[in-house]
């Protein structure tokens, strides 16, 4: 093979980046952020074809497929139309027009020569033809005669594993770099359970370096961008965030899945206790809260509404006396630009919807758009993408409809409950929402037919439950936590070791755990598949704990003695705010 | 239709023309979409520059042995992805693809080229599992790989890649 390319120009960590990955960054960059769908050189028929081609190597790994699919290397790239396609001459291309000589080696070369790659692809008729056909075509190199496009198909058929692909990197320089590949990373990111959240599906942009920063075993220290000096240069991760400042987030996928890794080991890791930070502000037990990016809204019984920046551990926004009693339950629902309504319940018996904008340009604004009075205390509010419900001491769940406008007309009563009805949960498509009642049962709602789908029995008083993909959670007053199937109805496991009542309970499905808490005032986090006390993660036990939330980077506790606990498992990883 | 088979002629690379049943040439979707192009131009060859008689001749085994399945949708995605974790590669086709590592390489390379899909992947597998379970060294035997690291890189890999041994 007449590969000389040193792999360690690509890939090597940033704080050993050699000096001559320098000089091309700027060069580099405006291709290494040309993301798909954005303009190429390449006829629309090329397109079409390269994205069937690829789109299933990049980008359909469970995120969305395609062209519009940030999550793919840059493929948009125009290339040079005449280097072999067989051979594995990688360099060919970078000696090409202004770019430096031997710089700009490795995978992502390889990526941004995909289209040019799929000349051997049917579609572009004649040209394809001539390009394709190589001198060496009897002679033959075994393996290495194949282009790049098919050792990636051949390594995609193996084990989605990291040993795997770190054996496969030994092999050669070629396989190293074809050991890069994020197609490759993010099949291993997918097949290990792990998924990224909404924002980072739609903005992310696959990168060729990682972050400035090194590892020591679990630990990621950042290099500060201010410390960067002629010997420390500055990471291309930094260039191409300036370059894209609106909408992209550089993602090195080695780096993300190694992250992602050392997260889940801390999470499961029965010694690893995450360090609390303490939000203050309230003055009486914090009930609910709900979670948009990095700002948390909090309703007390101190009858106000905060909001919270994770950030910088502030209170950006307080709304008192938002009710004339407590605020029981909150539920949020923004868009991309942090537009949207919060909905409330109180026990002074009415529900409370809010305009809120947490944009950053026009700053923070809440809002009361309207109240709804109903007859007796809100214990849970719940917003799916048409309706507004409550559930009521009443032992009722009602339904309106979501924009009202002024007159927010009860759509529905759903009655069957014998007790309040303390929780409710909606469906992930939000055609359905579950309810966990005093009367120790669970329900399921069809809210367009108001019939009940399934129920069960929970315990003696349901106190919380969580509906989670498939999962049904419920937390009862037997001082248990159980998961069931969503489709089947079906116990899986029972979760033992609270002392007392279970007031909250969340689960991350990724992390693989479900977390419950409640009056016995200990948060305790079980192993999902095994159903066994993993930890209890916190070792403050001062005050009873109402609401929980988990990220797989965070978990929020809401307290009655008004603060509310955020514990981190990690701070210092990178693209923990990626991770769903 | 029933009583005359629609034909096709392909020329392969060292000039050899083969007269080949329509649905079993449209098992390549550059073929078939070949043919849409060109419209029913009786009696013209389409030229395969690309692979040469040996090569096609086995590939028509293949597509014969499938003429009948359904062809995979033009952008399946999802498909893509459900094929590539079934990794098991069927009776017929493990039997048949039971060949000398050139042609796996030239049979890869011409499904890539006629954009036959289903056919691609079993050759991916296929060298997939020759892969699978063996060191790098083993790997680089087997396919006549020159180890072109330098011992610092060797170390500097390893050190790379240390975290996730256990």
């Amino acid at each position: 093979m007449d590969d000389p390319i040193n792999p360690f120009q690509v890939s090597s960590s940033s704080s050993s980046g050699s000096a001559s990955s320098r000089p091309q960054s700027k060069q580099n960059a405006n291709h290494l952020l040309t993301k798909i769908g954005q303009s190429s050189t390449s006829t629309p028929r090329t397109e079409a074809n390269n994205r069937r081609r690829f789109g299933g190597l990049f980008a359909s790994f469970g995120l969305s497929n395609g062209n519009e699919s940030p999550l793919r290397a840059p493929l948009g790239t125009p290339a040079k139309t005449s280097s072999s396609l067989r051979g594995g001459s990688i360099t060919n291309i970078e000696n090409d027009e202004d770019l430096v000589p031997g710089v700009t080696s490795g995978i992502w070369s390889f990526a941004e020569r995909m289209k040019e790659l799929t000349i051997g692809s049917p579609a572009m008729g004649k040209s394809v033809q001539r390009d394709y056909v190589d001198e060496d075509l009897e002679s033959g190199d075994g393996l290495m005669s194949l282009p790049d496009e098919i050792l990636l198909q051949i390594l995609l058929h193996l084990p989605a594993t990291i040993n795997q692909l770190h054996l496969i990197s030994t092999i050669s320089t070629r396989f190293y770099d074809l050991s890069r590949t994020p197609a490759l990373w993010l099949q291993i990111f997918h097949e290990a359970g792990f998924e990224l959240n909404d924002y980072a599906c739609t903005h992310g942009v696959a990168v060729e370096y990682p972050p400035s920063g090194q590892w020591t075993g679990n630990h990621w220290t950042k290099v500060d961008d201010a410390a960067i000096t002629d010997e420390n240069p500055p990471s291309k991760l930094k260039a191409d965030a300036e370059e894209n400042p609106e909408d992209g987030i550089p993602i090195h996928y080695p780096t993300l899945v190694r992250s992602r890794m050392t997260l889940q080991k801390l999470i499961h890791d029965p010694n690893h206790l995450p360090i609390p930070t303490v939000l203050s502000g309230h003055t009486d037990a914090v009930y609910c809260t709900a979670r948009y990016r990095h700002f948390i809204f909090t309703g007390s019984r101190d009858t106000s509404i905060r909001i919270y920046d994770l950030r910088t551990q502030k209170c950006i926004w307080v709304t008192k006396e938002a009710h004339q009693r407590s605020v029981l339950s909150i539920a949020l629902d923004l868009d991309e630009d942090g537009m949207g309504i919060l909905v409330t319940g109180s026990s002074d018996t009415s529900i409370g919807i809010w305009s809120i904008s947490l944009n950053a340009q026009n700053g923070e604004q809440m809002k009361r758009i309207r109240s709804i009075q109903q007859d007796s205390s809100v214990l849970s509010v719940r917003i799916s993408s048409e309706y507004i419900i409550s559930s009521n001491k009443d032992k009722s769940i009602r339904v309106y409809p979501r924009d009202g406008e002024d007159t927010y007309d009860l759509v529905r009563k759903l009655e069957g409950h014998t007790q309040p009805v303390n929780s409710l949960s909606s469906s992930p498509d939000s055609r359905k929402v579950l309810s966990g009642s005093g009367d120790g049962t669970w329900k399921i709602w069809d809210i367009p037919s108001g019939s009940i789908d399934k129920e069960g029995r929970g315990g003696r008083g349901i106190a919380c439950v969580e509906w989670i993909d498939d999962y049904i959670l419920t937390g009862d007053g037997d001082n248990l936590v159980k998961i069931y199937s969503a489709t089947t109805g079906d116990l899986m496991h029972t979760f033992k070791g609270h002392t007392d009542l279970v007031r909250s309970v969340a689960m991350n499905k990724s992390a693989g755990v479900v977390i419950s808490a409640g009056y016995d005032k200990a948060i305790r986090m079980w192993d999902v598949s095994s159903g066994k006390l993993i930890k209890i993660i916190n070792e403050d036990r001062a005050s009873l704990v109402f609401d929980l939330h988990m990220t797989p980077g965070q978990i929020i506790a809401a307290k009655q003695d008004g603060s509310i606990h955020i514990f981190d498992f990690t701070s210092d990883l990178p693209y923990v705010d990626l991770f769903a | 239709m029933a009583e005359k088979k629609q034909t096709v002629i392909l020329q392969t690379s060292d000039d050899e023309q083969f007269t080949v049943e329509k649905v079993v040439a449209e098992r390549s979707a550059m073929i078939k979409s070949m043919m849409e192009d060109l419209g029913d131009q009786e009696g013209q060859a389409i030229p395969l520059p690309n692979v040469s008689s040996s090569v096609l001749t086995k590939i028509l085994e293949y597509c014969d042995h499938h003429k009948t399945e359904p062809l995979p949708a033009p952008d399946a995605n999802d498909a893509d992805d459900s094929r590539r974790k079934t990794s098991e590669i069927g009776e017929w086709d493990s039997r048949w693809i039971q060949v000398d590592q050139e042609m796996l390489f030239e049979i890869i390379l011409a499904a890539n080229y006629l954009d036959i899909k289903p056919l691609l992947d079993v050759g991916c597998k296929t060298v997939a599992n020759m892969i699978k379970g063996k060191t790098p060294e083993e790997i680089r035997k087997l396919f006549n790989i020159t180890n072109d690291f330098t011992p610092e890189e060797e170390e500097q890999i390893r050190k790379e890649n240390e975290w996730a041994e256990e």
